[in-house]
């Protein structure tokens, strides 16, 4: 199963390559560095819900948190933009494990409250204090990302870099799923007493799997606003973070390649609905439905069974 | 080893145990016996750190339990055998068995835990043929020699079984309860919970009767088994029993 998953990222990142290359033009090729920055939290977010079985109802926050310090760092501050990416995802880290830690000690779904709750904490903040994010008016004149000696500046470069991410980030996720973490946490999502009985320290895995999914919203954050150089608190509220809960639920939670099938779709359905003017938001929401109804193992089932083979990193029941 | 004394539990409002007090030797076979909801299982969740007692002390080896995470008990040598055998059903046997080794296995050479292994499988040789196969796939028995096996992986000093008899045929329960009793002559000392009184004091050294989370009666197996409040007991599980 390990082999395969390499193997697939392999023509992934072959595919990623040519790909702009058949792109008709930028708009498309715009549509991409979206997905991709889309993906690089819904990764996160699937390992939180699909793994360690917890639900963040306030992703766009750490987001959120990411592209605000990016944003406060280089304009206030004219910090290096590497540096200030570095911090923008220790930030949403540290943010994260100040919510987790006290809910993730206790069973349930605590954290799914406490993140709606700071989720609007958050975007009230960026809102009012004015002095530090430019209030509701935000933060413009962010630079690009200097790194390395690049400036990544056209729809191009970020383009590769967010992908590049990307697969980075999916290769690490492999690693961890197929790896002793991976079984861990299919361990406690089978039966969590017993996890707990042979000394597996439930919420210190579930905290660290939170504060990775947070740490990779604030990696998108920070590559957001160094991409579009200009940021305000609207993206960041509520219905962003349902988004991209229901990208990975759509595209299958707990599945490697879910998150990414997901995120695909729920960002060009959209685009592709436009031609149907005020109608666009009911058929979303009928698509949306019909997927959850008739394939609740997400999309990524619907491609497992083309190909006939059958998900074996799926979790079962416990038994009695 | 263990000594339990005036431990009282509850889940939400609910009392379970009324001041138990309790203690095994090391070496011994003790057992817990007593009717469905006499708060045995409780005991065990105590023991073991899963539920926080609301009264009273724990003892392990001088090391007061009550106040540590499971994950420190289990370091300290004390494995527990859920009820219900509580496998990882989608994991393999294999990987449900190194589970148990959580603790140990990042600074503990391989070779090491291979042995372990190794041994696991000089007990249940079934389990060997098997390694590969999900533990659903498992039939009763097997699945209960998984979760012994694996509570053992974490080379326990204690080993606490909660009901290792629960739903299999009457052979295998024997094949069961003679490799328990191996273990405990290779010096693990065991706390068993059975419904099956007949059965379980036919192999422990000592047994407590609980009803309504109290202690009613206490002594060596063979007392036990003439009283008349165990034989009422006894007979209240007959249907179920071999």
């Amino acid at each position: 199963m390990n082999n395969k998953n390499y193997f697939s990222l392999a023509v992934l990142a072959l595919f990623l390559l040519i790909l702009p290359w058949l792109l008709p033009n930028s708009y498309f090729l715009n549509i991409a560095v979206i997905i991709g920055t889309y993906t690089l939290m819904t990764i996160g977010l699937n390992l939180l819900i699909g793994y360690a079985g917890q639900i963040s109802l306030g992703h766009a926050a750490y987001f959120g948190i990411g592209s605000y310090t990016v944003a406060i760092l280089t304009t206030l501050y004219q910090w290096d933009t590497l540096l200030a990416l570095i911090t923008a995802v220790l930030l949403a880290a540290l943010a994260a494990w100040i919510i987790g830690k006290p809910t993730l000690r206790l069973r349930g779904h605590y954290l799914a409250m406490a993140t709606l709750g700071f989720g609007f904490i958050v975007q009230i903040l960026m809102a009012e204090l004015t002095g530090l994010t430019g209030g509701p008016q935000g933060i413009s004149g962010i630079p690009k990302l200097a790194a390395f000696g690049f400036k990544f500046k056209g729809d191009f470069q970020l383009y590769f870099l967010v992908w590049g991410l990307v697969v980075v980030v999916q290769l690490m996720t492999i690693h961890l799923v197929c790896g002793k973490i991976g079984r861990t946490f299919l361990a406690i999502h089978t039966n969590e007493t017993a996890a707990e009985s042979l000394g597996i320290n439930t919420a210190r895995l579930r905290l660290m799997v939170f504060m990775i999914s947070a740490g990779l919203a604030g990696l998108a954050g920070g590559f957001y606003a160094y991409a579009i150089n200009y940021i305000n608190p609207e993206p960041f509220g509520f219905n962003f973070s349902i988004l991209l809960v229901t990208m990975v639920v759509v595209g299958g939670m707990g599945d490697l390649w879910g998150p990414l099938l997901g995120t695909v779709v729920l960002t060009i359905i959209p685009e592709v609905l436009r031609a149907f003017k005020d109608f666009d938001i009911i058929i979303y929401g009928l698509i949306l439905m019909l997927i959850i109804i008739f394939m609740p193992q997400g999309l990524i089932s619907l491609i497992y069974r083309a190909f006939g083979h059958v998900n074996s990193d799926k979790s079962g029941g416990s038994i009695q | 080893m263990l000594k339990i004394s005036g431990l009282t539990a509850a889940y939400g409002q609910a009392p379970i145990l009324n001041g138990i007090s309790l203690a095994i030797h090391p070496g011994e076979i003790v057992t817990l016996i007593g009717p469905n909801g006499a708060g045995k299982t409780t005991i065990l969740s105590c023991i073991a750190g899963l539920l926080k007692n609301k009264s009273g002390a724990i003892h392990f080896q001088d090391r007061e339990l009550s106040s540590l995470e499971p994950e420190a008990i289990v370091g300290l040598g004390i494995s527990l055998v859920p009820e219900d055998r509580g496998l990882f059903a989608p994991l393999t046997v294999l990987e449900n068995l190194t589970l148990g080794a959580y603790l140990r296995i990042s600074h503990t050479p391989k070779s090491a835990i291979k042995e372990d292994l190794e041994k696991v499988f000089e007990l249940f040789p079934v389990l060997k043929s098997r390694l590969k196969q999900s533990v659903a796939t498992l039939s009763g028995g097997q699945q209960q020699m998984v979760a012994i096996g694996r509570a053992l992986m974490a080379k326990p000093r204690l080993l606490l079984l909660d009901e290792p008899s629960l739903g299999l045929a009457p052979l295998v329960i024997r094949e069961i309860f003679a490799v328990i009793e191996s273990l405990n002559r290779a010096g693990v000392t065991i706390l068993l919970i059975e419904q099956n009184a007949n059965l379980a004091l036919r192999m422990a050294h000592r047994g407590y009767l609980i009803e309504n989370g109290q202690i009613i009666l206490e002594g060596s197996s063979a007392e036990l088994q003439k009283h008349d409040a165990v034989k009422r007991a006894y007979l209240g599980s007959r249907e179920t029993a071999i």
